[in-house]
């Protein structure tokens, strides 16, 4: 194929927070880029665009990854979970209540990441002690510098999680 | 990104017939597995394939641990080998390895495969406005050999790379003596993991033993007492979620107190995971914490090369060796 | 301030927001319609750019329009000054002739439908130099002392201040210590990265920016373009971070707006994180600093 014309498009089922898309789309297209500039779902934010900073962590099929590095093409049918569909309409998820009390950010921009990162560090029985907290969310940065009370936020929402570890 | 076709086949048979090829980074056709590499050399426009070949849902992904030993299915993801419970009991060094690598969320992308066959980190290679790169661009020299080079390897090299070759899962394997199950349309072959990466040579862009229409399917490791007794050490400037400036796989098959078989492979320093036989007979009989383990580690550095800036890398692999064969020695 | 927050756990007023995934940072604003441009950046540190051929790039699919310096209209550039600008230095003219004077420098802007075509088009752009030795090392620069620094007030005032008597205090001490200091150059690398969305309306100029300082953004774009600073209004209500970077309008948005204004499409320009690292200017410089430390009585009689 000639390199400058215009690659076939792919149609894409994306099945972001429980509603389903019929996407067409470039190829190239990152899951990121889908979610922020096909879907206008910004929540989930670009930091680095190379899978180095965590802001773009989503959960698929419940497991946390960075949509950067995701092409959409190839996330056919399965679950995505953004920041948008963590809160059940007024009522936020436990570890976003617990990011607002321990002011666990300061620009923001991490932080719906850091939540996502921080649900599935939980719910993989992760956050034991700060210590694991901290080996289990490396890879999410923060530029801010919040990351004791992000380590404070996952610690109360894990301990009100239980034992169990579900968050 | 350069535009290319995204091909998505539904069976392997469909995949194959692509012709893609992995480890030449001239190569038209390439595979993409869980992207986390692939991903980033598309954005930066390190490769330009004009077509993608997707393995999602076509390879094996299964992992299976008996008393022969283990089988891992190329598109079983670091994640889930990791924490799996049977390599944990019997193969440690892995789950160490891969614990040791990338951050959790690659780990669940990432896949056995695509990480065996990852790129190298060099800024030189990963940076398209570098015009020398013989990796990259054949003929063009190498940038690393009069720049920055820190980061570089001492052992494999040629003048026309010094590029460090970048898994721990690789190191760890290569170790354990690991072979691959490699596919193509018509044939099944096992290539022992240790002949996959090529040394640079004078053809730095050909970087694994893969021809055209060839995928790693599964990777397989024998059994033996020598891969519980076993430690990872990873030395780098940050804690977490960064490359080896020098690693250490070792295990040990012990006789008493005294070593009966090491294996020993070192990453982080050499153009491809470096096994390195002449430590490993200088270990027999030898007992690890005791001063003829320095001598034995020694014979790592012969043909070590230091390029000005990775000089330092020379002794403290050396070190390094020491430092693991006394922690995996410690080991029950 | 009411004694009932002072001192209380009160939750940030944006807090629900921000956890939430609902603040808006610049690159976020939903403006229909609006076309995506990617920066070509120079790639030697000095030098005259001799060459720059953007044929195949505007041959590119979905690419509306390539702005180099051959073609981007010539700006005002009236002269401008923020308040912590320094004395000494002129900011970058975007676009307006051939000279590079720093690596990852914008000679370039690619206008184009989607953001991976945008991006990919502006790798196509080629270019040549005609490069120049460049210094790179403080210690090959000849400094330019700070004259003159004006007071909010519109007095002038020496740049450097004194209290007490420094000379005569190290004179007389004990033991004084002289000593070269040099930090290393730091970049900002905050979390969000650049971006700008231009929307025209004949004179009239919205920006959707990434800022600390709108106000400074609209009088500097108003000062190179030549219109009333009241003709642009600056959006930014959240900052993904900043550290001094937003401070300076920059190259994007210059980018953004002559891109915008030529081809009557509201535009927006993004920046990959690679590039943050380079053509952005950093927080701070290797500077040089010379201590002298005074020990015993007279350490009270220094500065």
């Amino acid at each position: 194929m000639p390199p400058d014309l215009s690659p076939p498009s792919i149609t894409v089922a994306l099945r972001v927070n429980g509603s389903e898309h019929q996407l067409v789309l470039d190829p190239r297209t990152t899951l990121l880029d889908a979610l922020r500039e096909h879907l206008q779902l910004t929540g989930t934010k670009k930091g680095c665009a190379l899978g180095q900073c965590g802001a773009c962590t989503v959960l698929l099929d419940g497991k946390r990854v960075k949509s950067c590095l995701s092409l959409a093409g190839l996330i056919d049918k399965r679950d995505i979970t953004t920041i948008e569909g963590l809160s059940s309409g007024e009522q936020l998820h436990p570890l976003q209540t617990a990011f607002v009390e321990r002011d666990a950010f300061q620009c923001g921009y991490c932080t719906p990441g850091q939540i996502m990162a921080g649900v599935a560090c939980i719910a993989e029985g992760h956050a034991g002690s700060a210590e694991e907290i901290r080996e289990w969310m490396s890879g999410n940065i923060c530029r801010c510098g919040a990351y004791d009370n992000i380590v404070a936020a996952i610690q109360d929402a894990a301990g009100a999680a239980g034992a169990t570890g579900r968050g | 990104m350069h535009p290319f076709t995204l091909e998505r086949p539904r069976d392997l048979a469909a995949a194959l017939a692509f012709q893609a090829q992995a480890g030449r980074t001239d190569a038209a056709a390439e595979y993409i597995a869980g992207g986390t590499d692939m991903v980033q050399l598309l954005q930066e426009e390190v490769r330009q394939p004009t077509r993608l070949v997707s393995l999602a849902g076509v390879l094996d992904h299964r992992i299976e641990v008996n008393d022969q030993g283990l089988r891992i299915g190329a598109a079983a993801t670091m994640a889930d080998v990791a924490a799996h419970s049977g390599i944990v009991q019997q193969f440690p060094l892995i789950s160490e390895a891969l614990l040791n690598s990338a951050s959790p969320q690659v780990r669940n992308q990432a896949t056995m495969g695509g990480n065996l066959l990852q790129r190298t980190r060099c800024p030189y290679f990963r940076d398209v406005g570098y015009t020398a790169c013989n990796k990259r661009v054949p003929g063009s020299g190498c940038a690393a050999l009069t720049g920055d080079n820190q980061w570089h390897a001492v052992l494999g090299t040629s003048d026309n790379c010094i590029a460090v070759h970048p898994s721990d899962l690789a190191v760890a394997l290569v170790a354990l003596d690991a072979e691959l199950e490699v596919r193509s349309a018509s044939d099944r072959r096992t290539l022992r993991l240790i002949d996959l990466h090529r040394l640079p040579g004078d053809t730095p862009h050909i970087e694994a033993a893969l021809e055209p229409g060839e995928v790693i399917a599964a990777i397989q490791v024998p059994s033996g007492p020598a891969a519980r007794r076993s430690h990872y050490l990873k030395v780098r400037t940050r804690a977490s979620f960064e490359f080896a400036l020098v690693s250490v796989a070792v295990a040990l098959d012990m006789d008493g107190p005294r070593v009966a078989t090491a294996r020993i492979a070192l990453g982080g320093v050499g153009t491809k995971p470096w096994r390195t036989p002449e430590v490993e007979a200088a270990l027999k009989g030898v007992t690890p914490g005791s001063p003829e383990v320095r001598n034995a580690a020694a014979l790592a550095a012969q043909g070590a090369q230091g390029r000005g800036h990775n000089d330092f890398k020379i002794e403290l692999m050396q070190r390094a060796i020491v430092r693991a064969v006394e922690i995996a020695g410690a080991r029950a | 301030m009411s004694a009932a927050f002072i001192g209380q756990p009160i939750s940030r007023v944006d807090g629900r927001s921000k956890v939430t995934g609902s603040a808006a940072y610049a690159a976020e604003f939903i403006v229909p319609g609006h076309a995506y441009a990617a920066i070509v950046r120079a790639n030697v540190a000095k030098g005259r750019i001799a060459t720059i051929d953007s044929a195949r790039a505007e041959g590119a699919p979905g690419v509306i329009a390539v702005f180099t310096y051959r073609n981007s209209p010539r700006l005002a550039y009236r002269p401008h000054k923020g308040a912590v600008d320094p004395e000494v230095g002129e900011r970058l003219h975007v676009l307006q002739d051939d000279r590079v004077t720093h690596q990852g420098q914008p000679i370039g802007l690619v206008v184009a439908e989607t953001l991976e075509q945008a991006i990919d088009a502006a790798n196509l752009v080629s270019v040549t130099y005609t490069p120049e030795s460049a210094v790179v090392d403080i210690a090959h620069v000849t400094p330019v002392a700070p004259t003159q620094q004006k007071t909010d007030q519109g007095e002038k005032r020496p740049s450097e201040t004194l209290r007490g008597n420094v000379e005569s205090a190290l004179a007389a001490a004990e033991v004084t210590i002289d000593q070269t200091y040099v930090i290393p150059r730091e970049n900002h690398n905050p979390m969000e990265m650049h971006a700008t969305i231009a929307a025209w309306d004949g004179e009239r100029l919205t920006l959707w920016d990434k800022s600390q300082w709108v106000g400074n953004v609209a009088e500097e774009i108003a000062a190179v373009f030549g219109i009333p600073a009241t003709n642009v209004h600056v959006i930014s209500p959240f900052v993904g971070g900043a550290f001094g970077a937003p401070h300076v309008a920059a190259c994007d948005v210059g980018g953004a707006r002559c891109a915008g204004r030529r081809t009557t499409r509201q535009t927006h320009v993004v920046t990959s994180g690679n590039v943050l690292r380079r053509g952005i200017p950093p927080a701070h410089g290797p500077a040089r600093r010379a201590r002298r430390i005074a020990r015993g009585p007279s350490l009270r009689d220094a500065a």
